[in-house]
């Protein structure tokens, strides 16, 4: 009986572990969704103020293999990140990655294995298999977000200078976009009066892919979460940010290939 | 309609405010007949300052420190407004509502909100129960950051109140007696049946739900669960062997009372759970004990009580402190059990094959518990009329390296959760008082590394405040003041000059020679040449004597001392 089989193959393990890190920065478990045309994974943080959402279309791996389960169309797998996150830590400069399923006794492992060479002609491969999760599925009801504010910068870690500058001097980052003047700011402030200020000029081709200013809107958010989600900009070639004011903000780190890490981030209320 | 938490918060604050017992009990009872099926348990829980069903095995884990941070996080207030704003009322909750409505905090929505910035009943139940699931690794952090987030969309007055139920510390004068009678008034069920439910269940918030959602046929014919602990019957305290007598109508069954910790042990086939006499799971400390009783106990299914002792050389007691090193480390189980080997000897026998035994009078109980206990030790005992014969088993106990003699009514049945004179313990020391530790002083000399002198506080029964009775610096060694330094630091709430406050926290067993009146302490006593004889980690600060109790005492040695 070969059903519910899943093997996914990726050149570069770095890019995966990446990825996974800056997943285990938020969440601390959740559900992979795995179907034939790629794996999908979402999880809520535990204070329920973040949550992370990546798609992964099965075109992005170099090899990719599926057997649906007997009753669906999907394979369930609960992970722990902090665990996978130290399995992928052990990966190489140059190996490559495999991630599969194996079930011996009964139980369910998710396998990751490095490699060196081809996939068809691997060497030097090491797999660790992890216990897998029943984790309980928690339906989120988070209604589709209409978003005032809508920007594309480039290159992805655009933000990341900008967040560790902000930290220096308080908690919150207030976002604020006007239409007018095309200008997107970005303002931290501490309890004393200390300030920092970056303006974002809209029109500057080298910097800005596309923006889309419905209505101007002024929001405040998390430092210390945003610090966590800028870690994605690694592996990107681009980040989108959306928002609206009192509303999440919904930040997308696009990576090559059709893969997107998206983090949806609950507002400091205004 | 989903309850908002700000409802619970502004019914505890009335509560406060009100002295009057049966206005307080309508208006709880009042409250929890408009409550959803589904928020009775966790509404009921919470507003005495519950989060978890008593059985249950979660606790938050969230220290008085870690609280002190988050609301200095959140609010930025400095040390010396976090130390104003906790002297106005020695009130945790109070402090944060304080500080929370002076300073102003940036509100933090989640995800699962509707953006109106509402917390509801449960939604607070939900959170505190993610912190209590969370273990290991890197724990701390993340049971911080919900919390922090939690505050984060509260109003100053849940805060409040989300404060006062992580603490356990209401004190709004309506305790788990008084919401039964709430439970009973709502659900128009006699107060003696809700009462015996929450016995057996060990929750108050599922026999709120069943009283009021099932009724009473149901409540009626509730059973008590396996390794659900049952509250332990207490003993008030007795001079002497002669008063046990005379109390008990001339005949009791004397029971050494062992220097050690009581634990109720249920089984099941196979499957065996020990709880401590505040129904904590301990069975992971106690494999030792887990494998006799598996092993001896001739029983399918049975709930037994007894005392767990630390034998040293020739089988003599070792002090509490060292079976307490037992209960604290899970780590290196098999290592403590060979450094501090245990004994169990039993006492009781409440539930046997199906049958609930707590109903039976003692001698049968007694004689229940004989038949089953295999080669499991039962406390030496001694049924008399003889006040002599007594006396003589008292101070056998005593030569033996005991605490003295609990004496026992034989008709008397299994009253759980309730202290009263059916059971007896007689001790050598007289008067001594459990109190609590509420301030300490750096001491002076070999001392000044050591908070050595303490401030020993008795309990207000109404308003669960702590009043000073007395201070000392007497009875502990090097280690203990030690150890205590250390554990008072972690309670620290402010300071002055040499002084450090503490939140009440750690019980320790007081002698003295005399109660004296005093203008000094608002509590009106003091305590002539107090000294700290034990430190009880078995207690916790609602365990500890009462004003009442210390009134009763300074009434009672003019029986045997003239009045000045």
């Amino acid at each position: 009986m070969m059903l519910m089989y899943w093997l996914a193959a990726y050149d570069e393990a770095k890019t995966m572990r990446e990825l996974i890190a800056a997943i285990a920065g938020v969440v601390d478990e959740g559900n992979f969704y795995i179907r034939e045309d790629g794996l999908e994974f979402s999880a809520m943080d535990e204070s329920r103020v973040a949550m992370v959402i990546l798609k992964m279309p099965s075109t992005i791996f170099h090899r990719y293999e599926f057997e649906p389960p007997e009753d669906g169309d999907t394979i369930i797998i609960g992970v722990n990140f902090s665990d996978l996150k130290k399995i992928m830590q052990r990966g190489k400069a140059k190996d490559g990655i495999i991630f599969s399923l194996k079930k011996e006794k009964g139980k369910t492992f998710f396998n990751v294995t490095f490699f060196r060479g081809s996939i068809d002609e691997r060497t030097l491969q090491r797999t660790f298999a992890l216990p897998i999760l029943e984790i309980p599925e928690e339906r989120i009801n988070i209604k589709e977000l209409q978003y005032d504010v809508l920007v594309e910068f480039s290159p992805a870690s655009f933000l990341n200078d900008i967040i560790s500058d902000a930290k220096i001097v308080g908690e919150d980052l207030r976002l604020i976009t006007s239409s007018e003047s095309k200008e997107m700011k970005f303002i931290s402030e501490s309890e004393t009066g200390g300030y920092y200020e970056y303006t974002a000029p809209l029109e500057r081709e080298d910097t800005v892919i596309q923006w889309e200013i419905k209505n101007d809107a002024e929001a405040l958010y998390s430092i210390d979460f945003l610090r966590k989600f800028v870690r994605a900009a690694k592996v990107a070639d681009m980040v989108r940010l959306e928002y609206s004011k009192n509303m999440p903000l919904r930040m997308t780190f696009l990576v090559g290939g059709g893969a997107e890490l998206a983090y949806l981030l609950a507002p400091r209320l205004l | 309609m989903p309850t908002k938490f700000i409802r619970i918060a502004d019914l505890c604050e009335r509560l406060s405010k009100i002295t009057e017992k049966n206005a307080k009990i309508t208006l709880v009872s009042n409250f929890i007949k408009e409550l959803e099926p589904d928020e009775i348990d966790v509404s009921v829980r919470l507003i005495i300052g519950k989060v978890f069903p008593d059985w249950s095995d979660y606790t938050l884990d969230l220290s008085w420190i870690t609280v002190i941070k988050i609301i200095k996080k959140i609010t930025k207030a400095k040390n010396q407004e976090i130390l104003e704003a906790f002297s106005k009322t020695g009130d945790p909750g109070e402090m944060a509502r304080i500080l929370i409505e002076k300073k102003g905090i940036v509100k933090q929505a989640t995800l699962l909100s509707d953006y109106s910035n509402e917390l509801s009943v449960i939604d607070v139940y939900r959170a505190l129960e993610r912190i209590a699931k969370i273990k290991g690794e890197g724990s701390r952090e993340r049971k911080i950051k919900i919390l922090e987030n939690l505050l984060r969309l509260a109003k100053p007055i849940e805060a409040k109140y989300i404060i006062k139920v992580i603490l356990g510390e209401m004190r709004h004068g309506f305790n788990e007696g008084l919401m039964e009678e709430a439970i009973a008034k709502a659900s128009r069920i006699p107060v003696n049946v809700i009462r015996r439910a929450n016995m057996l269940l060990g929750d108050i918030g599922e026999v709120a739900r069943i009283a009021l959602i099932n009724g009473y046929e149901y409540i009626k014919n509730v059973k008590m669960k396996l390794f659900h602990p049952i509250k332990p019957m207490l003993a008030q305290q007795a001079e002497s062997v002669t008063e046990a007598l005379k109390e008990h109508g001339g005949k009791s069954a004397f029971e050494f009372k062992l220097d050690g910790a009581r634990v109720q042990v249920h089984k099941q086939g196979d499957k065996v759970m020990i709880f401590s006499r505040r129904l904590t799971n301990v069975t992971e400390s106690l494999p030792d004990i887990v494998e006799l009783i598996k092993r001896e106990l001739k029983a399918e299914e049975a709930i037994v009580e007894g005392e767990v002792i630390a034998v040293g050389e020739n089988n003599k007691p070792l002090p509490f402190q060292f079976l307490m090193r037992r209960f604290k480390r899970v780590k290196d189980i098999n290592r403590i059990i060979r450094e501090i080997p245990v004994e169990l000897y039993l006492f009781d026998c409440l539930y046997l094959n199906g049958n609930l035994l707590i109903d039976l009078p003692y001698i049968d109980r007694w004689k229940n518990l004989t038949e089953i206990h295999g080669k499991i030790k039962l406390v030496p005992r001694l049924i008399t009329s003889n006040p002599d014969e007594a006396q003589e088993f008292f101070k056998l106990a005593r030569k033996q390296g005991h605490e003295g003699l609990m004496a026992k009514k034989l008709d008397s049945e299994y009253t759980p959760g309730t202290r009263g004179k059916k059971w007896l313990k007689i001790k050598e020391t007289l008067s001594a008082l459990d109190l609590v530790i509420i301030a300490a002083d750096w001491g002076y000399g070999r001392r000044k590394d050591w908070l050595s002198d303490y401030y020993l506080a008795a309990r207000d029964k109404e308003t669960g405040e702590f009043y000073i009775v007395g201070k000392t610096f007497k009875g502990l060694t090097d280690e203990e003041f030690k150890e205590m330094t250390k554990r008072l630091l972690e309670l620290k709430i402010g300071e002055r000059g040499r002084t450090i406050f503490v939140k009440p926290e750690i019980v320790v067993e007081v002698v003295f020679d005399e109660i004296q009146k005093s203008p000094k302490y608002k509590s009106g006593f003091a305590l002539r040449f107090a000294r700290i004889t034990k430190i009880r980690y078995d207690k916790s600060p609602d365990e500890a004597d009462t004003i009442d109790r210390i009134k009763e005492l300074y009434i009672k040695q003019f029986e045997t001392k003239a009045r000045k």
